[in-house]
């Protein structure tokens, strides 16, 4: 049998495959200008203040000690703690009206990854998952969704729903780590591996004489795909980085995950997610947003400009992303607690307005009083960004899910 | 088998007339509901009786084949090898591979006696189901269509347990679903089946969808918020029909029984809702209605909340209501009358043996995606109830029959001439499906008419209904208003009658003092300040009297006030009760509208079967007239000597070839390839590898051991279940576990899904565990192995333990070459061997 009628079995075969097939793929148009686009998701979790970052009020009594300063786009200020990020605000993005009304972590983070209103962590596919399914390239050898973290080997995380496990989210420690089982077992030669599968591949030829379908085809090649990616395992270890640039990206943990993410965004892996937990201040508000924020602004300002100088910007989207906001109202320990009615993130790179910023509150900062949007517009808009049609459907072995909430869609001026 | 098919095209060309005959000739009847089925060799004799006694019906497994049969238009389809067969029927009855022992005996029951392959398969059949391995494996099979691997209050292992429990004592499966949806989590021996509710805490939207997709195969999901912008079937008051059949349940933590999680029951509420695309249209009150219009009028409901209830809901107690929508539901939802549930779990049974739906996905049943084979579905449906829901005798038609037992190995088409008549007889088959199908179109078209007649009389009822409704829960309300005025006014009276007293008993003692002071002034008289307390005393009996007599005044008014009260608020009890009877006479006419409704919705649904089945004829036969104009033009050219354009007609012919057979793999008349499923991976590992050996010694050891002066000893039965779950437990710990959570959906998503991802591979190909499943130890295969001296005795085993089947000479001479090329390594090369065929394709799939 010639590969044209394979590839003719291969188009009718079952959609099963889940998502082997492009051309079967309902979002499948225009994959061309899909090329290459990632994103990469930095999620403060626990809440940072809008006030001490993207949205800063000179109003006494809830504005607090910071000054907000002028940025490179002008008319735009932001906090005096983000005076590098300021100096890349050109390549930004701000949404300054955000209005989601859940103040549980849990429950806030469900709806802000998933961009649905749900109560349930694994009822919809997080936003990592979705564009891994959006953006996946046949015959790419690396993860479609991957979250750092600093150390170890990690396994898949349960956070792609129906779209399936191909599309959940793998752990890679940026040091010491990378993917589990991706090195030979003990006491195994590269010798006896190539022979175990040529042997396999042997095995292999009785059936696929007999029949092709596209299941069995993504099967026997998943094995060809770990190859490749135990033979790419160094991507994941950043010291093979010059010492230069990692002194760039610096010692702290979020600046070597900076670091992977970075290099994973070469690979052109569809989805990075480093997340940097811990900001949660109910207390001493702005003693510790004085350190956070200013460590945040170092290492991702340098992060912006190196993407930037490299030409990645021009195909990543960078999204800093939190759960929720922070009181207007100071507490009696100088904290500011949970606040989903009024909050800002900040975008950056490809498909957005570069300088747009999206809506406003009120001098206060207790209301959103213009364009205010929530979790399900943003999740349109992140998908819009990198060319995913967020009003299209993906198609699970012959069961169609809209791709984000069917009763929303994306903000249309934010994107480019 | 080969010949008959084809040779009978004419015929079955004329079957199909013949059904459409039957279809118009009984519009509705019980009769048309049955398919001629087609006269193929042995069935023929049946198929003349067949419709004339119903009570002489074919088998289940013959009109399966019979209903395939009819939409197969090519050539006659090969069955499956005896070896593939034994592979496909174990993994899939059993959930393992065979065992080579097990080959091996029935290799010899063949040899035994030739050319009785298809009895000696329908014995196997029976012997598989008759296993206690049956019933643990297709627990495992029916947990995960049921909870979806869903795990938060009832365990994984639990649930199956009560599943393997009901299946072995072969109760009916419409009652194990009845169950699930009853249980409420108190009853020790049953709390598992309300891991359906449990596991899905009891959120009523999660429930409402799921019962919706795994009870009537309607995933409605999507109409929960507006009517479903894709499908016209699946409308929002749908999703509220079964979503007021569930809201009321929710999970109680009974702190009593160690905190575990129960079901408690409201037995008041109302659900209102309105379109997000349509806010204005209003909000509507939801119905408790199942597909097809099944439901139930509300019971009497009390004029007051407490009677509303057996057991009050409280911070500590479960409640319980007088009449419980769920326990309603159960029996509604899964009752035989029940079109839906008989559908859907036809459909869903038959995939798991089929790898794919006659609907599939196997939750969208609607008529924008209809069944393969509207005929086939239909009498599966009718088999399933037939049978009484008997799982083993369902499956076993299912496996009986030709379509089960057929080749996955595409026929070559080269040799087939053609269907008799040619693309002649073709367009004249067209010409008459066309023409049936215009005549079914005003058939319809009246249907619809009358459905919507009667769903809008069904709607003013209920309307009327609501409106009664809202005005009885308007009269409540106001009732409970007067109540309260009651008891304030009672209370009070009872406050004038508690002053009373007081002012009396000061009176009684106001005057015992002025007693006394009269007779101190008598012993010292002219004593100013005695006589000025007597005064004084004086003063307050008179003070106290004028109050006494101001209440007794009173009294007798605030009684007045006190019985009028009362009278009101019994009143207003009264009309809310009236209110309530008059509500439920409307009761009389909705189930009458009901009723028709259902009938109308029957028959419509008859028709529709019907023009999804004719329209998908069209479409077969418009694919194998295009593959067949192609081939005749490509040999045509051949034949002219013209190459080159023959060349690219056969590349083109190719494809068109490939959709052809995908058509026959759809509707059942070409076998499908299938991944192993998650529990199927991890027996037909354990099992090829035979890592239970040494547990099955133990186990014996530890039966003798344990019941060594008691007759159970000797029972057979009881020691092979014994021995069979220490091996389950032991397959678990070793691999399922890990195979399952590696190669399964999330919990909760859809599990019928194939997934092939990369962590799977590199799991296979570096994992510590998996080297350890290779390592040799006490008889398992591995060591088995290493033991052969003879390279060919050796890989007949290798592939007999994993893939059930003798190794070709191909493969023999690779198996002698390695093993001679690394003679000093032998271990490592068996090891090798038996690592590439786990992760071979064909070890993956079932042909």
């Amino acid at each position: 049998m010639g590969r044209r009628l394979f590839m003719g079995e291969f188009l009718s075969g079952v959609a099963a495959a889940a998502g082997t097939s492009l051309f079967s793929h309902p979002l499948g148009a225009g994959e061309i200008t899909k090329r290459g686009k990632s994103v990469v998701v930095i999620f403060l979790d626990g809440g940072i203040s809008q006030f001490e970052s993207w949205d800063p009020k000179s109003d006494l009594e809830t504005g607090g000690p910071f000054k907000a300063i002028p940025t490179t786009v002008p008319g735009v200020h932001v906090s005096e703690l983000l005076p590098l990020t300021a100096r890349q605000m050109h390549h930004m993005a701000l949404v300054r009206s955000i209005r989601t009304d859940l103040d549980d972590h849990g429950l806030a983070k469900n709806i802000i990854r998933s961009g649905r209103t749900t109560r349930s962590a694994t009822e919809y596919p997080e936003l990592g998952a979705a564009v891994a399914r959006g953006l996946e390239r046949d015959g790419f050898p690396l993860p479609g969704h991957i979250r750092t973290m600093l150390e170890g080997e990690g396994g898949r995380v349960n956070n792609a729903a129906y779209l399936g496990p191909r599309y959940a989210g793998v752990s890679v420690g940026a040091q010491k780590g990378g993917i589990v089982n991706t090195r030979l077992p003990d006491g195994m030669t590269v010798t006896a591996d190539g022979r175990r599968h040529d042997w396999r591949r042997f095995a292999n030829e009785r059936l696929s004489g007999r029949v092709r379908t596209a299941e069995i085809n993504a099967y026997t090649q998943c094995y060809e795909q770990a190859l490749r990616l135990m033979e790419r395992r160094d991507l994941f270890d950043i010291s093979r980085e010059p010492l230069s640039t990692r002194e760039a990206y610096g010692d702290s943990e979020f600046g070597k995950q900076l670091l992977l993410a970075r290099r994973l965004v070469e690979q052109e892996v569809p989805f990075v997610e480093v997340n940097w937990g811990g900001w949660d201040f109910h207390h001493n508000n702005f003693e510790f947003h004085l350190h956070y924020v200013s460590e945040f602004d170092r290492h991702f300002a340098w992060f912006i400009a190196d993407l930037a100088q490299r030409g990645l910007l021009d195909r990543t989207l960078v999204i800093v992303m939190t759960e929720f906001g922070r009181t207007p109202r100071i507490n009696t320990g100088f904290g500011r607690d949970h606040y989903p009615k009024a909050w800002s993130i900040a975008l950056a790179g490809c498909g957005i307005q570069r300088g747009a910023v999206i809506g406003r509150t009120d001098p206060k900062g207790i209301e959103v009083t213009d364009r205010q949007v929530d979790h399900r517009h943003l999740f349109h808009t992140y998908l819009r960004a990198v060319g995913i049609d967020s009003s299209g459907e993906f198609d699970v072995a012959g069961r169609k899910y809209p791709a984000a909430d069917p009763a929303f869609g994306p903000i249309e001026e934010l994107l480019a | 088998m080969n010949k008959t098919l084809s040779l009978h095209q004419d015929l079955k060309l004329l079957a199909v007339f013949f059904l459409l005959t039957v279809q118009f000739g009984a519009f509705g009847g019980e009769e048309a509901k049955r398919p001629s089925g087609s006269p193929t060799g042995a069935d023929k004799a049946q198929q003349d009786k067949g419709l004339s006694v119903l009570a002489d019906k074919p088998s289940l497994s013959r009109r399966i084949d019979q209903a395939v049969n009819l939409t197969h238009l090519g050539p006659g389809m090969p069955a499956s090898r005896d070896e593939e067969f034994l592979r496909r029927i174990y993994l899939d009855l059993i959930g393992r591979g065979p065992t080579v022992l097990e080959i091996c005996a029935y290799e010899g029951r063949l040899a035994a006696s030739p050319g009785s392959s298809s009895l000696a398969r329908s014995e196997l059949i029976d012997d598989l189901l008759a296993r206690g391995e049956f019933s643990r494996y297709f627990a495992k099979v029916l947990e995960v269509m049921i909870t979806e691997r869903r795990e938060d209050n009832i365990s994984m292992m639990g649930f199956r347990g009560w599943i393997q429990g009901w299946l072995g004592e072969r109760r009916p499966l419409n009652e194990l679903f009845l169950e699930v949806l009853a249980a409420d989590g108190t009853a020790a021996d049953s709390r598992p089946a309300a891991g359906f509710i449990l596991n899905r805490n009891a959120d009523p939207h999660l429930v409402s969808r799921d019962l919706g997709r795994i009870y009537f195969g309607r995933d409605v999901q999507c109409a929960q918020c507006h009517d479903h912008p894709l499908v016209p079937d699946y409308k929002q008051s749908e999703y509220f029909g079964l979503f007021s059949f569930v809201n009321r349940s929710y999970l109680f933590m009974d702190e009593k029984r160690g905190g575990a999680q129960l079901l408690g029951e409201k037995g008041e509420g109302m659900t209102e809702f309105a379109s997000v695309f349509r806010p204005r249209d209003g909000k509507k009150v939801a119905q408790p209605m199942l597909p097809m219009a099944i439901a139930v009028d509300a019971g009497p409901e009390s004029a007051e909340e407490a009677e509303a209830y057996l057991v009050a809901p409280g911070k500590d107690s479960r409640a319980v209501p007088r009449h419980s929508r769920r326990q309603q539901l159960a029996v509604l939802a899964t009752h035989p009358e029940n079109d839906c549930f008989n559908r859907n779990l036809a459909n869903r049974l038959w995939a798991v043996l089929m790898g794919m739906g006659i609907v599939h996905p196997v939750d969208m049943h609607h008529s924008e995606n209809p069944p393969a084979s509207a005929a086939l579905l239909r009498l599966l449906a009718e088999g399933l109830v037939d049978c009484g829901y008997d799982l083993r005798e369902f499956l076993r038609q299912v496996a009986r029959s030709d379509a089960y037992q057929r080749s996955v190995e595409m026929p070559d088409l080269r040799p087939w001439a053609g269907p008799l008549g040619g693309t002649a007889a073709l367009q004249v088959e067209v010409a008459k499906l066309s023409e049936n199908l215009r005549g079914l179109d005003p058939i319809i078209k009246s249907l619809d008419a009358e459905v919507s007649l009667v769903t809008q009389r069904l709607q003013g009822y209920q309307s009327d209904f609501n409106r009664l409704q809202q005005r009885r829960e308007e009269a409540r309300k106001k009732g409970q208003q007067l109540g309260e005025q009651r008891d304030k006014e009672k209370a009070a009276l009872a406050a004038l009658q508690a002053n009373r007293a007081r002012e009396i008993s000061l009176i009684k003692a106001l005057k015992a003092a002025a007693q006394e002071t009269d007779k101190a002034i008598q012993l010292k008289s002219g004593d100013k300040e005695l006589a000025a307390n007597r005064a004084q005393l004086d003063s307050r009996i008179a003070t106290a009297d004028k109050a006494r007599a101001a209440i007794d005044e009173q009294l007798p008014r605030q009684g007045k006030v006190v019985d009028q009260a009362g009278r009101l608020a019994e009143d207003q009890r009264l009309q809310v009760l009236a209110l309530g009877d008059r509500r439920l006479a409307l009761g009389e006419f909705a189930a009458e509208a009901r009723g028709a409704l259902r009938r109308l919705q029957r028959q419509r649904q008859e028709q529709q079967d019907r023009q999804a089945d004719l329209r998908q004829q069209k479409e077969r036969i418009g694919a194998l007239q295009s593959w067949l104009s192609l081939r005749d033009k490509a040999r045509t050219f051949a034949a002219a000597g013209r190459a080159s354009e023959a060349a690219a007609l056969e590349i083109q012919l190719g494809l068109v070839q490939e959709s052809l057979f995908e058509t026959w793999r759809r509707t059942f008349s070409l076998r499908r390839v299938r991944p192993l499923a998650p529990e199927q991976m991890a027996g037909a590992t354990y099992a090829a590898l035979d890592l239970g050996r040494s547990v099955r010694e133990k186990a014996l050891a530890d039966w003798r051991a344990s019941k060594k002066d008691t007759a159970e000893r000797e029972d057979e039965g009881k020691r092979k279940a014994f021995v069979e779950a220490a091996i389950a437990d032991h397959m678990w710990g070793a691999l399922e576990k890990v195979v399952m959570r590696r190669f399964s959906a999330p919990a909760g998503a859809p599990q019928d899904g194939f997934f092939s991802t990369v962590d799977q591979a590199l799991m296979m190909m570096n994992d510590p565990m998996v080297q350890n499943w290779l390592k040799a130890s006490q008889g398992n295969l591995v060591d088995r192995l290493v033991a052969l001296e003879d390279p060919d005795q050796l890989a007949r085993e290798l592939y007999l333990g994993i893939v059930s089947r003798q190794p070709d000479a191909r493969e023999r001479a690779m198996v002698r070459d390695l093993l001679a090329r690394h003679a000093g390594e032998r271990a490592v090369i068996v090891r090798e061997l038996v690592w590439g065929l786990l992760a071979s394709a064909e070890f993956r799939f079932i042909l």
